[in-house]
C-alpha cells in the first residue's frame, strides 16, 4: 500500500520533468503511435478489397487489434522501458547498487522510469474499441462488462511476464533480454490477424507455448462469433485471466531466482 | 580520395560484424514477418480463384512473390543514415567531421553502405534462400529482371536521400526517431510494401500514386512481375530520377542551412 502511495507521487514527478522538453515530449504520443494508426489505415484499406478473412470482417480484425494495443500499452507503462533500463544497467554495473538498497530490486526497477510513450496507445486503443463495439452491436452489460475487464487484465499480466521474463534474462546473460523480447514481439504480430488463418502446429504454439492467442483471440469469442467452433476447446475464452495470473507469479519467481543467480558484471 | 571512404565503408562494416551471433535470430524474425504475410494471401485466395485487379488477374504464387520481394528490400530500406547523422550532431562529432577533408555526405553515405553490405551477406542472403526454398517464388524475364533491378536501385536511393533529410532536421529537432517513426508509418501505408496497389482504386490509390513512397516497393516488385508494359516502364522510372533530383536539391538547401546553424553542446 505504501509503494502504491509512493507510486502515485512519482508519476506527477515524472511527467513534470518530462514536460521540461516542451514540443519533444508532446510529439513523444503521436510518434509512438503513429505505427498503430498506419497498421489499422491499411488493414482498413485491406478489408475496402477482401471484404473479409477466414470469415472475420474488417471490425472483427479491429477488435483484436485493439485488445493486443491496449493490453500491451498498460503492460509497457510499467515495464518495458523499465527492463531495458535494466539491462543497461547490468551492462554498466551500476545494477549492484539496487541490490544494497533497503528495498525490493523489483520495485525499484518499476520505480526507475515510466512509459508516458505508450499513453497514446492507450487512447488509440480505446477509440478502436468504441468504433468496433459500436459496428458490431456489442452490449456491456454486467456479465460482459466483468468479462471484458477480466480478460483485459489477463492480458495485461500476460505480457507484463513476458517483459519482465526477458527482463530477468539478462541475469544470466547481459544484452540476452532485448533480443529474446523482439523476437517475442515478432512472434505476436502472428495474432494481429485471426489465428485460424495459420496451420495448426503455429495455433499450437500461439495457444500453449508462447499464449498471445489468450490477450485477443480467446478472450474476443465471448463477444464476437459466439456459437462458432474454437480450435481446441470453447471453454479456453474464459481463460485469460487465470493464465495471466499465473504467468506473472512464474514471470516474479523467475526474476527471484535469476537476482539470487547475478554475480555482477565486475565493471 | 577514394581510399578514404573505403575506409570509412570498411569500418563500418567491421562495428556491424559484431552482431554477426545475431544471424540467426535475424533471419527467424525476417521468416516470421514473411511468413503471417503468406498466411493471410492464403486465406484471402482459399475462397477466392486469382483476384483482378487494375494491371489484370493475380495469383497466389504471385502475391506470395510478392510478399518475398517486399520482405528482401524492407531489409535494405533500413534506416541507418538518419541514425548515424543523428549520433554525430549529439554528440558533436559533426564539428570534427567538417574540418576533416573529406567530403560529410560522401562519409556518411560510405558509412551507410558498409552496414549495408553486412545487412547483404547476413540478412539478405539467408532470407532470399528461405524464401526460395519454402515459397517457390516466380521467376521473371530477364528484361523484367533488369528493370527491377534497376527500379529497386532507385527506389533504394530514394528511400536513403529521405532518411538523409531526417538525418539532417538533427540539426534544428533534437529528437528525429519521431520523425523516422512517420516516415516507416508513411512507407507501410502507401509503398504497397504489405498490400500492392493494384488492388485499389479510389482516392487512396490517387495518394500513392502522387507520393514517392510507392517508387521503394510497388514499383520494382511490379515490374519483376512484369505488370508494366514498355510506356509504364519509362514513366516510372522517369518519375523515380525526378524525385531523385527533388530529395537531392532538399538536401543541398538544407545543409547549407544546417551548418550555418550548427550549434554544439558542448561537444
Amino acid at each position: 500500500m505504501n509503494f502504491i502511495r509512493l507510486y502515485l507521487a512519482f508519476i506527477p514527478v515524472y511527467i513534470k520533468s518530462k514536460t521540461e522538453y516542451g514540443i519533444y515530449f508532446y510529439s513523444d504520443f503521436w510518434a509512438f503511435t503513429i505505427g498503430h494508426v498506419a497498421n489499422c489505415t491499411a488493414l482498413w484499406v485491406f478489408f475496402q478489397k477482401f471484404h473479409e478473412i477466414n470469415g472475420w470482417n474488417f471490425y472483427e480484425v479491429m477488435l483484436l487489434f485493439a485488445f493486443n494495443i491496449f493490453t500491451y500499452g498498460i503492460a509497457g507503462i510499467f515495464f518495458e522501458f523499465q527492463m531495458n533500463e535494466l539491462e543497461g544497467m547490468i551492462h554498466e554495473g551500476t545494477f549492484d547498487g539496487i541490490l544494497v538498497k533497503p528495498a525490493s530490486p523489483f520495485l525499484q526497477i518499476i520505480c526507475r522510469t515510466f512509459g508516458h510513450f505508450f499513453l497514446g496507445d492507450i487512447v488509440l486503443a480505446v477509440v478502436l474499441f468504441f468504433i468496433s463495439f459500436r459496428a458490431l452491436h456489442i452490449v456491456i452489460d454486467l456479465q460482459t462488462g466483468i468479462a471484458f475487464v477480466g480478460s483485459l487484465l489477463g492480458g495485461i499480466l500476460i505480457y507484463s511476464s513476458f517483459i519482465v521474463m526477458t527482463g530477468a534474462a539478462n541475469f544470466w546473460s547481459v544484452r540476452t533480454g532485448s533480443v529474446a523480447r523482439n523476437l517475442l514481439w515478432d512472434v505476436k504480430g502472428f495474432t494481429d490477424y485471426p489465428i485460424t488463418i495459420y496451420k495448426k502446429f503455429i495455433q499450437v504454439i500461439l495457444s500453449f507455448v508462447l499464449p498471445f492467442a489468450f490477450i485477443n483471440f480467446y478472450p474476443v469469442h465471448m463477444f464476437i462469433k459466439k456459437g462458432e467452433a474454437m480450435p481446441f476447446h470453447s471453454m479456453l475464452r474464459f481463460g485469460t485471466p487465470i493464465l495471466g495470473i499465473a504467468m506473472f507469479f512464474l514471470a516474479y519467481k523467475v526474476w527471484n531466482k535469476g537476482i539470487n543467480r547475478y554475480q555482477g558484471t565486475e565493471s | 580520395m577514394l581510399k578514404a571512404y573505403i575506409e570509412i565503408a570498411k569500418n563500418s562494416f567491421m562495428t556491424e560484424m559484431e552482431y554477426r551471433n545475431m544471424t540467426f535470430i535475424m533471419l527467424l524474425s525476417g521468416v516470421m514477418g514473411m511468413w503471417v504475410q503468406v498466411f493471410i494471401w492464403q486465406a484471402v485466395y482459399s475462397t477466392k480463384g486469382d483476384i483482378s485487379s487494375t494491371v489484370g488477374n493475380i495469383g497466389l504464387n504471385e502475391m506470395i512473390t510478392y510478399v518475398l520481394l517486399s520482405s528482401c528490400i524492407a531489409i535494405f530500406a533500413d534506416n541507418h543514415m538518419s541514425w548515424i547523422i543523428f549520433r554525430k550532431v549529439l554528440k558533436g562529432e559533426v564539428a570534427m567531421d567538417l574540418i576533416k577533408p573529406i567530403n560529410f555526405k560522401a562519409g556518411i553515405f560510405s558509412q551507410a553502405f558498409g552496414a549495408m553490405i553486412f545487412m547483404i551477406i547476413f540478412k539478405f542472403i539467408p532470407i532470399l534462400v528461405v524464401g526460395i526454398l519454402f515459397f517457390k517464388p516466380v521467376l521473371s524475364t530477364p528484361f523484367n529482371f533488369l528493370i527491377f533491378i534497376v527500379t529497386f536501385i532507385n527506389g533504394l536511393a530514394i528511400f536513403n536521400l529521405m532518411t538523409f533529410i531526417i538525418g539532417l532536421l538533427s540539426f534544428w529537432y533534437t529528437w528525429i526517431w519521431q520523425f523516422n517513426r512517420l516516415l516507416a508509418s508513411l512507407i507501410q501505408l502507401f509503398s504497397g510494401a504489405f498490400i500492392p496497389l493494384w488492388f485499389f482504386g479510389g482516392q487512396f490509390k490517387a495518394a500513392a500514386d502522387l507520393l514517392p513512397f510507392r517508387f521503394i516497393y510497388y514499383t520494382p516488385i511490379t515490374a519483376y512481375l512484369g505488370k508494366y508494359n514498355i510506356n509504364t516502364f519509362v514513366r516510372e522510372i522517369g518519375l523515380q530520377f525526378l524525385w531523385i533530383i527533388i530529395l537531392y536539391l532538399m538536401i543541398k538547401v538544407m545543409w547549407s542551412r544546417a551548418v550555418d546553424k550548427l550549434v554544439i553542446n558542448g561537444g
